[in-house]
């Protein structure tokens, strides 16, 4: 049975443009999207395009490493997100009111707006890598390091739900890891960080299960 | 033979464990915390640091033996020593307050936990491990901020927004200054690695306009949680912008040095002194105190001098009586008030909660440096020292002193609206304070009003701190 | 040792403030605890007494180290010129626990403690040998002030004013002591040399703690006489007159300010004298009528040069006997006429007739008002002395609250308490204007003799009027009250200036509105992109630079 390293080995011609491109929508639709299952299958899939471009920085292993911990935070948000919205779900049995399903294929101003915005931060991007290049990296990979940070920070601007704020911290630490890899190879710095994410995610899955059992609201000042 | 960085990592995650055990049983919980932070910040400042000392029959603790974690080197210097016992001795006095306002919270255990990893940042060598060692302090904080049964907080989330995106600048500075190494001729690496540094500290300390998540974590969460972030978690921030300046003396040659500490300060004192007075709610409102306060710091090492540092050091050292004065008024009010510190929610209830409002009174002079507390010796003492070079920094201090205890007046007036009489049974029964409440209030109160009288206690341990570092003169 | 005794004599009141406390908490001792209360008032005085025959004493309470980073000490001198204040008011705090005592009010434990603990601030606060001090203890009297108001039954709103008003004045203070220089902190009083912009704040701290017209929101008008231990929170004024005290010692001998000193220290005679009057409950008319003395006094000390501190000196000395007495004594008795004598004395020493020592400020007043032309301060002092005897005599045919003891068994011990606590302060206000002078040290008694001359027939005829005036308008309060009373009110109202400064807190409000609307925006929602976005304006800024 072939191993990740493996896997990753033959899907190495995808990690170059495609994998950036891959980036722009995986980040783009954790941006536009409030629905927790697309956000997770986004996530998970923009760590695997993240670990390919890895994988051109670091070692095979360590890239996997690093994915394996991306996943596991997935793992996380699903079962995080599937125990509160069954929660949420009985709440609504009890009377109140149902939660809004999609009807019909046309986007909420919301959404038309974080797209907008997600675009201007994707161009904005773009103008940087041509601007400010990132030492030690080559010019696809700056593009991806500036797209999941500058993605990730209009995330954590947009909102303040905790699980959306998880997934821009995230996306950002993911941009930067993507750039400081070529930088800082050592171990231990890798190790900190994949802890650093870990808890990240265990935080805002703490704060998720506050938000449901405290029906819904974030506290504001 | 023990090493002494290993105990002060060790000691503290392994009672973190059994405090969150224990944690049902308050008392025996908060004895415990407050016993451990109380014997790690005596034995980091007497144990000495060139001998073993015997400990249990044949075995010896060395506290200035060396240690390897991740490859990387823990020692404990001295100019490690006072501030690690800072950090253990607020602690403790935390945990004590937090033992009657707060009995059954994450605040004990985490704390503890965050005492080690806080350690650990201060011990560490690189620098570079020590902003991650914060950045993972900062994620478990959420624990200890987020009040049970309550909506998630802001402040909690802000906070560790603000020090994730602190954490590039730090770690690609060190990149910055390793390449400068090799290519001295590279000028602009020092620069780049300055700006960097002066971006990521900014997120670090809550420098405006990176301030928000310093109200937010003040005000959104447990009070003393937010304390013990605003003093410990900071503190360690602090103690980490010392160890930058003193491992890269060239950062405090640079020429924006003073200029760019003095700017930032006198804007958080300004941002701060004009937004205290006009929240709305207490725990914001400490937030606000806390920022003019940490503004007066930054203020102080902009003088660019030894006394600067001392008084920055001093402000660090007499903070959290102020601070946590105020949670523990804060916690008292909101228990009693269905977790609502608005001041439209607490009119009459300072007579219902007499002990709470005194403390909250006590910290607000404290933070706000006013007299008679223990926040007004080191304002008196900066405020002397800026006369001469910057008066007009000086009465900008006096100014934000009294906006931040104008807060605190709306606050207290509000408090003090007297209650009409009850219609009927309708009016609400509120447990009274008991006596074992009061008499930590007087304690804290005590302590607070004996370091504004008697300073002497604390200012030369902040002088002593200072003659330490030595990338400034004296 | 004696630099230990100023010591013994701050902590004495603590002790019996803990010791008071302490035995309120044991029911069985509770109604004991007020004889705790009084030995300790009753043993300070007689401390502060023997400091009169004592060479003045400096003492260092806390050495604020390294000097370096603080450049003072915190220290206490027992100097002369402090003494009659600081002596009046040890026996104030002793005969308003002795009265309480005589007239069988509650045990009020927490009252009696907090007055204790009031009495020893303002101890220290009048022996405040350096500006360091005096700021951390006028805080610490304020704040003991305003639980003292709370605890006597006050409002809140009281309470916090005072606090606030007393914060502005210690931060007056403070900003005086800063733009001084450097080592004013710690100079003694009698070493410094005054000019300039820190003497005008010194100033401005003075005359917000003597509750000046238009700075008087601090005056605990809401005070009812049935306490008698809440007389001493009507003297919070006492630090001022320390401060004015200690200006004068250090100006050579007269108060500095002449310009503007004078016009509100008129201003505040006269508009005492009518709130007194005008106000529409009789039992709280006391604090204005402090107010108008206090105008009065400050007058007389800003007309006479350099004989200030003479007349600071006696004058604040009869300003708070003559208060305190007739709080205590709660109106004329109808029964037992021989305990009217001591509110008699205490109005007519406060309206300034002969042998009182409230003579020696009305003579130099006087004098003052008559020499050159002064037609606006002797209008002034004609309208403030007018509505002082009218309301003098108002608050003397008051019918007493609480009637003296009339048990049989305890009337013997109660009357005794009661005498002795009302006759001490009467009969010292009688003796001190007799000469020798009992309470003025030798030091200012040289200029204590010029002051007893009679004053000139303008002068005097001025008196004459505004006494017989009132004397008539006192005779007829029955009869023009009910008629006028709506126009009274409106006054007292419009010239108390509540309105105003509701409006100005209003409108504070207001400005804070929108700070607050601004802080909301910035650290609402979008928090991170607002924080981003002012950085890049302040390095765009900056960088443009």
């Amino acid at each position: 049975m072939p191993t990740l390293i493996d896997l990753l080995a033959r899907l190495s011609f995808l990690a170059a443009m495609p994998a950036v491109a891959g980036i722009l929508i995986t980040a783009g639709l954790l941006v536009v999207s409030r629905g927790w299952r697309l956000n997770v299958i986004a996530l998970t899939l923009q760590y695997f395009f993240v670990v390919l471009l890895l994988t051109r920085l670091i070692r095979p292993e360590v890239a996997a490493v690093k994915g394996l911990i991306g996943w596991m935070i997935c793992m996380v948000f699903y079962l995080t997100e599937r125990r509160a919205s069954a929660l949420e779900r009985s709440v609504a049995a009890e009377g109140a009111a149902p939660s809004q399903r999609w009807r019909r294929w046309v986007m909420s101003a919301r959404a038309s707006f974080c797209l907008l915005a997600g675009i201007l931060v994707s161009v904005a991007a773009y103008t940087a890598v041509l601007r400010i290049p990132l030492p030690e990296v080559p010019t696809d990979v700056t593009l991806a390091c500036y797209l999941l940070a500058g993605l990730g920070l209009l995330l954590i601007g947009l909102g303040e739900a905790p699980m959306q704020v998880g997934l821009g911290l995230l996306t950002f630490l993911s941009g930067f890891d993507l750039f400081y890899v070529a930088l800082e190879p050592s171990l231990a710095v890798t190790g900190l960080l994949g802890a650093v994410s870990f808890l990240i995610a265990l935080a805002t899955a703490q704060l998720r299960v506050a938000q449901v059992v405290a029906g819904g609201e974030v506290k504001t000042t | 033979m023990i090493a002494g960085p290993l105990l002060l990592l060790t000691i503290p995650l392994v009672m973190a464990g059994i405090v969150y055990v224990l944690l049902r049983w308050a008392s025996l919980s908060a004895l415990l915390a407050v016993g451990t932070a109380l014997a790690l910040g005596i034995a980091v400042v007497t144990l000495p640091l060139d001998q073993p000392v015997h400990f249990w029959g044949e075995r010896q603790i060395a506290m200035g033996e060396a240690v390897t974690f991740l490859g990387r080197e823990l020692v404990l210097e001295q100019a490690d020593r006072m501030a690690m016992a800072f950090l253990f001795l607020t602690a403790a006095g935390i945990f004590f307050l937090a033992w009657r306002v707060t009995p059954h919270s994450l605040l004990s255990p985490m704390g503890l936990g965050l005492l080690s990893l806080l350690s650990g940042a201060l011990l560490i060598r690189p620098l570079i491990y020590a902003v991650l060692l914060i950045e993972i302090a900062a994620a478990l904080s959420i624990f200890a901020l987020q009040a049970e049964g309550q909506p998630p907080t802001r402040g909690g989330l802000r906070y560790l927004t603000f020090t994730t995106m602190a954490l590039p600048g730090v770690l690609v500075t060190n990149w910055l200054l390793e390449r400068y190494v090799l290519t001295p001729d590279e000028v602009g690496l020092l620069n780049a690695a300055a700006a960097l540094l002066a971006v990521s500290f900014a997120l670090l300390l809550g420098v405006v306009p990176f301030h928000t998540w310093v109200p937010a974590v003040a005000g959104d969460s447990v009070p003393l949680a937010g304390t013990f972030v605003l003093t410990i978690s900071n503190g360690a921030a602090w103690f980490l912008l010392l160890d930058f300046l003193e491992t890269y003396p060239w950062l405090n040659t640079h020429p924006y040095f003073g200029s760019l500490f003095s700017t930032a300060g006198l804007a958080m004192v300004v941002v701060g002194g004009l937004l205290a007075p006009a929240q709305r709610r207490l725990g914001a409102l400490m937030g606000y105190s806390a920022l003019v306060d940490s503004g007066g710091a930054l203020v102080a090492l902009g003088m660019h001098s030894r006394l600067g540092l001392t008084l920055a050091l001093l402000s660090l050292l007499v903070r959290p009586f102020g601070l946590a004065l105020m949670a523990t008024g804060l916690s008292g009010l909101r228990a009693r008030n269905g977790d609502d510190d608005s001041f439209d929610a607490l009119r009459g209830l300072g007579w219902k909660a007499p002990w709470s409002t005194a403390v909250l009174v006590f910290g607000g002079l404290s933070v706000a440096g006013l007299p008679v507390s223990a926040g007004f010796t080191w304002r008196w003492s900066l405020c002397r020292a800026l006369m001469p070079s910057s008066p007009g920094a000086a009465l900008l201090l006096l100014l934000a002193g009294v906006g931040a205890m104008a807060g605190v007046w709306r606050g207290l007036s509000a408090l003090l609206v007297r209650p009409r009489p009850p219609e009927g049974n309708r009016f609400p029964r509120v447990t009274p304070e008991g006596w074992l409440t009061a008499a930590v209030a007087i304690v804290a109160i005590l302590a607070c009003v004996g370091v504004g009288l008697f300073p002497q206690v604390l200012a030369p341990l902040a002088a002593r701190l200072a003659e330490t570092y030595t990338f400034l003169a004296p | 040792m004696p630099s230990l005794v100023p010591v013994l004599a701050i902590i004495l009141p603590l002790l019996g403030a803990g010791g008071t406390l302490g035995l309120s908490l044991v029911p069985r001792a509770r109604a004991h605890a007020r004889y705790i209360a009084l030995m300790a008032a009753g043993l300070t005085t007689i401390l502060v007494l023997t400091f009169t025959w004592m060479e003045p004493v400096a003492v260092v309470l806390s050495l604020w180290q390294p000097s370096l980073l603080f450049g003072a000490a915190l220290t206490l001198e027992t100097d002369v010129i402090m003494q009659p204040l600081a002596l009046v008011l040890a026996l104030i705090t002793c005969s308003a626990i002795l009265v309480g005592l005589g007239r069988t009010e509650g045990p009020h434990p927490r009252l009696a403690a907090t007055l204790l603990a009031l009495l020893s601030a303002g101890l220290a606060a009048l022996w405040a040998a350096n500006l360091l001090t005096m700021i951390i203890i006028w805080a610490m009297y304020d704040l003991l002030h305003a639980a003292g108001c709370i605890a006597a039954g006050g409002s809140g709103r009281t309470a916090i004013r005072s606090l606030i008003l007393g914060c502005l004045a210690t931060l007056a203070l403070w900003s005086g002591a800063l733009l001084a220089g450097g080592g004013v902190g710690s100079e003694l009083w009698s070493l410094m040399a005054l000019s300039g912009a820190p003497l005008t704040l010194w100033m401005v701290a003075g005359v917000l703690r003597l509750w000046v017209y238009p700075l008087h929101l601090s005056t605990p008008d809401d005070l009812e006489a049935a306490q008698s231990l809440a007389a001493p929170l009507l003297l919070g004024p006492i630090v001022g007159w320390g401060l004015w005290l200690r200006l004068a010692q250090a100006n050579g001998g007269s108060i500095p300010g002449n310009t503007w000193v004078p016009v509100m220290a008129a201003v505040t005679l006269a508009m005492g004298g009518f709130l007194a009057w005008s106000c529409e409950s009789p039992r709280r008319m006391l604090p204005w009528v402090g107010m108008g003395i206090s105008g009065a006094v400050l007058l007389a000390a800003g007309l006479v040069g350099d004989n200030a501190m003479t007349v600071l000196a006696a004058a604040s000395v009869v300003w708070a006997l003559g208060l305190t007495v007739l709080f205590l004594s709660d109106g004329l008795q109808r029964e037992a006429l021989w305990w009217n004598i001591p509110p008699l004395v205490g109005a007519l020493a406060l309206v300034g007739v002969s042998l009182m020592s409230g003579f020696v400020a009305d003579t130099v007043l006087i004098g003052g008002l008559t020499q050159g032309d002064s037609l606006g301060w002797g209008g002034a002092f004609f309208v403030g002395h007018l509505f002082l005897v009218l309301s003098l005599v108002r608050w003397l045919l008051l019918p007493p609250y609480s009637p003296f003891p009339r048990k049989k068994g305890d009337r013997g011990i109660r009357s005794v308490a009661c005498g002795v606590g009302l006759g001490l302060p009467a009969l010292l206000l009688i003796v001190a204007g007799l000469p020798p002078p009992l309470l003025i040290a030798d030091v200012l008694v040289p200029s204590l003799s010029p002051l007893f001359v009679v004053p000139s027939l303008r002068g005097g005829l001025l008196l004459a009027a505004a006494l017989a005036g009132g004397g008539v308008l006192a005779w007829q309060e029955r009869n023009l009250r009910p008629k006028i009373q709506l126009f009274l009110s409106a006054a007292h109202d419009l010239l108390r200036l509540e309105w105003f400064y509701d409006a100005l807190a209003g409108a504070l409000g207001r400005g804070l509105s929108i700070l607050w609307a601004a802080g909301e925006l910035v650290g609402g929602e979008g928090t991170l992109l607002w924080s981003w976005l002012l950085f890049f304006l302040l390095l765009l800024i900056w960088g443009g630079r």
